[in-house]
């Protein structure tokens, strides 16, 4: 701020003095420079001079008239003014930060209403506030030469049901290669607590999820909590549209070494079952410039490797290391103006199983389909075009209408047996950083393929940030 | 109940926007209009004249047109990024974004210049021993990729048989790049007039100015209206141009220099800079809005360059751009035929 200020007192200055040369050029600034002196007289429609436009005072030209040392004196006052009010102001009423800092907030307010159905809901009548989450994030060191920053991010939010403050992001990361060059691979180390880079759903931000409730599958495989680890994250063969600032690479690749044990403050302070667990990511992209239909195009794959201790219904321990594994794969499009994104999850997991009164070790296969076909139109989802300067305040709109099928089969053993969520959904996007979303949906629980009841529930949510 | 409810609400709002946007009108309701700056009046060029003298908003307000302004921070890669989102009808932007997009498939035409002759800067620290072009290589210079400036320097290197590979080139962007240099991380960056400040601040050298160089190094500027806009309004489009043009005119006669740098001025370039770029040079023939040999064969030439250099896949034909139909009707009713200067290939100006 006070380089601002320095800087400011600086420019003033510069329009002072040379207001003097500007005003005595005006007048001796001729057409005998004019090249061609194309002199062919032009038509004298008056509403061709500045003379003739009727102009607001705010953007009146100056006028071409002499500054007296009283005007440079007086003006020298008002600056020492300015500034002395703007640096007790700066002392005394203004946040400071050591280093950069951006400070994020996202809100979740809703009214749910269920009914009709002859099964148990999930979705609870009235009113609600469903997330609070303030965040932090900034840089420690910026390259300007290569852009090998080290960044970090502090998160809080609070527990759905206690309301309890939690830390969500924890995490510092660098650029191990520069990250200034769009042409060249990117890789970046992560370590703290943050998302697990398993699929689509699990590493969508809520602010940009289309429905109100996630994916079914990412809470039931507790994919869609933060953990504590390293991440590498990086790319190849990076292609890059300059026309638009659009680079997309090849192939992104993540690898993971996490506790396993999910985010601080759920219980989990430590790594409690002594194991590390790895987690990989690979994508592909389609290579292609910026206006090309295929731009948006992406496959990935995700596996996930733990160990976890399992014990029976005594609390006695049956095995330390037991496994549990993760698959993934995902199908994406997201263009403008219509988009699709498929993922297919499945999930091992390790359980006490008791036989002839003894208890044994045995796993459970869970696997889930998630498709979500949208229709985007408006504003909001051209980056460069909410990125903006504007005198006035700014109201971008954009409309995403989705559907949404979400199945999950809790256990695969029990064939034809899970939970069909069936979503109509329509997002309003407005105030650059608000949406109104509005979720129909539809639940079918299925045993042995007759459906043993259904709920229905209509939503609606306010989701605002800054 | 409810769920009937809730699903009619959802139909129901979809089907009445769909219904609304979809609605087919003579004249459209706002004219969206993108171009480059920052939180202030839009840089110095005819559309900064057209804009702060309020030319469009008086031409289109009996027909309750709105006018909407989109000042893009991303300069000329946003307005391309508008431009294929549908999201602007009319845009400006330097020679080097323009080609790139239309080379990779926008749908728009180049119906008037906005800015032609602008020149370009590369600065140097003040203390650096680089004398020449030559001297750059092996040193890093900080130049917003995707800019005007792209072209500008890959051209100059060229010039001087540098090969860009020689260059550490750092990708700088807006304001970043001025905290580069001056954090002394670069050793050079390729700016606009803004490079005078830094000069005059004593924060940097002059290394090369385009002021005096070949013309072809000089930057230029189209204004673009989307296909489907000038389809399906064209008088419309026609007025559009036709107020451009009587900006220009303004801002083109040199008893008004000193009130046109006033008004540039705004956008947050000095004034000591901008009379020290213009400094002799007619503003006739930057703020001339009308394509000629000169803008024609400058356009051709970039094209060329940038698909000899593999910097675009593929090419297009220029001639096919350029809609000269609007600006040669709006000439002929404002009765400027003759009011600018026609330049030939080399630049050279003449009377048409």
């Amino acid at each position: 701020m006070r380089l601002l200020l320095i800087q400011a007192f600086l420019l003033l200055s510069l329009l002072v003095a040379h207001s003097f040369a500007l005003a005595a050029e005006t007048d001796t600034a001729t057409d005998n420079a004019a090249a061609a002196d194309s002199t062919a007289a032009a038509a004298e429609d008056p509403s061709l001079d500045y003379d003739q436009i009727q102009l607001d005072s705010q953007s009146s030209p100056n006028e071409d008239k002499s500054v007296t040392r009283e005007d440079v004196e007086g003006l020298k006052t008002e600056i020492d003014v300015l500034r002395e009010q703007w640096q007790r102001k700066l002392n005394k009423g203004t946040v400071q930060s050591t280093r950069n800092l951006n400070l994020s907030g996202n809100f979740q307010v809703r009214y749910g209403a269920s009914g009709g159905g002859t099964g148990s809901t999930s979705t609870t009548d009235g009113f609600n506030v469903s997330q609070v989450q303030f965040g932090f994030k900034g840089n420690l060191y910026r390259d300007y030469d290569q852009g090998k920053n080290l960044d970090y991010a502090v998160s809080l939010t609070t527990d759905k049901t206690s309301f309890t403050i939690l830390p969500n992001d924890v995490w510092l990361s660098y650029n191990i290669l520069p990250s200034l060059d769009p042409e060249k691979p990117y890789l970046k180390v992560t370590a703290g607590q943050q998302k697990k880079p398993f699929g689509l759903e699990a590493t969508t931000s809520d602010d940009r999820k289309p429905t109100v409730v996630g994916a079914q599958f990412a809470s039931a495989m507790k994919l869609n909590e933060r953990d504590i680890g390293i991440l590498v994250a990086g790319d190849l063969f990076p292609a890059n549209d300059y026309g638009f600032k659009f680079r997309v690479p090849l192939i992104e690749y993540n690898f993971m070494v996490l506790n396993g044990n999910g985010p601080i403050g759920s219980g989990n302070l430590a790594n409690a079952d002594n194991n590390l667990d790895l987690l990989g990511r690979i994508v592909l992209n389609a290579p292609v410039e910026y206006s090309h239909p295929l731009r948006g195009l992406s496959v990935g794959a995700s596996y996930y490797y733990g160990k976890k201790i399992v014990s029976d219904k005594s609390g006695a321990i049956i095995e330390k290391r037991a496994e549990r594994k993760r698959y993934g794969a995902d199908i994406a499009y997201v263009n403008t103006p219509i988009g699709f994104t498929y993922e297919y999850a499945r999930a091992v997991d390790p359980v006490a199983k008791t036989v002839n009164k003894k208890s044994v070790l045995d796993d459970v296969t869970s696997d889930a389909h998630t498709f979500t076909l949208f229709y985007n139109f408006g504003e909001q989802f051209v980056k460069g075009y909410v990125q903006q300067d504007r005198y006035d305040d700014w109201w971008p709109l954009s409309y995403q209408p989705f559907f949404r099928f979400d199945r999950l089969t809790r256990d695969t053993s029990e064939r034809n047996t899970h939970t069909d969520i069936y979503t109509l959904g329509f997002n309003w996007f407005f105030a650059e950083t608000t949406k109104l979303q509005l979720n129909y949906n539809r639940t079918f629980a299925v045993v042995n393929k007759s459906y043993s009841n259904f709920d229905d529930a209509f939503i609606v949510q306010f989701q605002f940030g800054f | 109940m409810k769920k009937v409810f809730g699903v009619l609400l959802i139909i129901g709002i979809f089907t009445t926007l769909m219904t609304g946007i979809s609605r087919a009108e003579d004249k459209p309701q706002v004219i969206r209009i993108g171009c480059t700056g920052s939180n202030r009046p839009i840089p110095g060029n005819i559309l900064g004249i057209v804009n702060q003298l309020g030319l469009l908003e008086q031409e289109f307000k009996k027909d309750g047109i709105q006018i909407e302004w989109n000042v893009f921070k991303g300069a000329g890669p946003a307005s391309n990024e508008a431009l294929a989102n549908g999201t602007v009808d009319f845009v400006t932007f330097g020679d080097f974004p323009s080609i790139m997009g239309k080379a990779g498939g926008l749908k728009h035409k180049a119906i008037a210049i906005n800015d032609v002759r602008r020149s370009s800067y590369i600065i140097i620290q003040p203390d650096s021993k680089i004398k020449s072009v030559a001297d750059l290589r092996g040193k890093k210079v900080g130049i917003g990729k995707g800019g005007f400036g792209q072209l500008f320097f890959s051209r100059l290197l060229a010039l001087h048989g540098v090969n860009p590979k020689d260059v550490r080139e750092v990708n700088l962007q807006g304001g970043d790049s001025t905290a580069a240099f001056l954090a002394k991380e670069v050793e050079a960056i390729v700016t606009g007039s803004d490079g005078i400040d830094l000069r005059n601040r004593g924060l940097g050298k002059i290394l090369v100015s385009t002021k005096n160089s070949p013309e072809f190094l000089k930057a230029t500027a189209a204004l673009v209206v989307t296909e489907q806009f000038a389809k399906k309004y064209p008088e419309v489009t026609y007025r559009f141009v036709k107020t451009f043009i009587r900006g220009a005119k303004i801002a083109s006669e040199e008893k008004n220099r000193g009130k046109t740098f006033a008004l540039w001025g705004k956008s947050g370039n000095s004034l000591q800079s901008l009379k020290e770029n213009y400094d002799g040079i007619p503003l006739k023939l930057v703020t001339n809005p009308v394509f000629d040999d000169f803008t024609i064969d400058h356009y051709k030439q970039s094209v060329k360059f940038l698909k000899d250099n593999n910097i675009i896949r593929k090419a297009y034909d220029v001639d096919q751009w350029i809609d000269r139909s609007y600006q040669d009707r709006a000439l002929k009713e404002l009765k400027l035929e003759k009011f600018w200067p026609a330049s030939d290939v080399e630049g050279k100006p003449h009377p048409r």
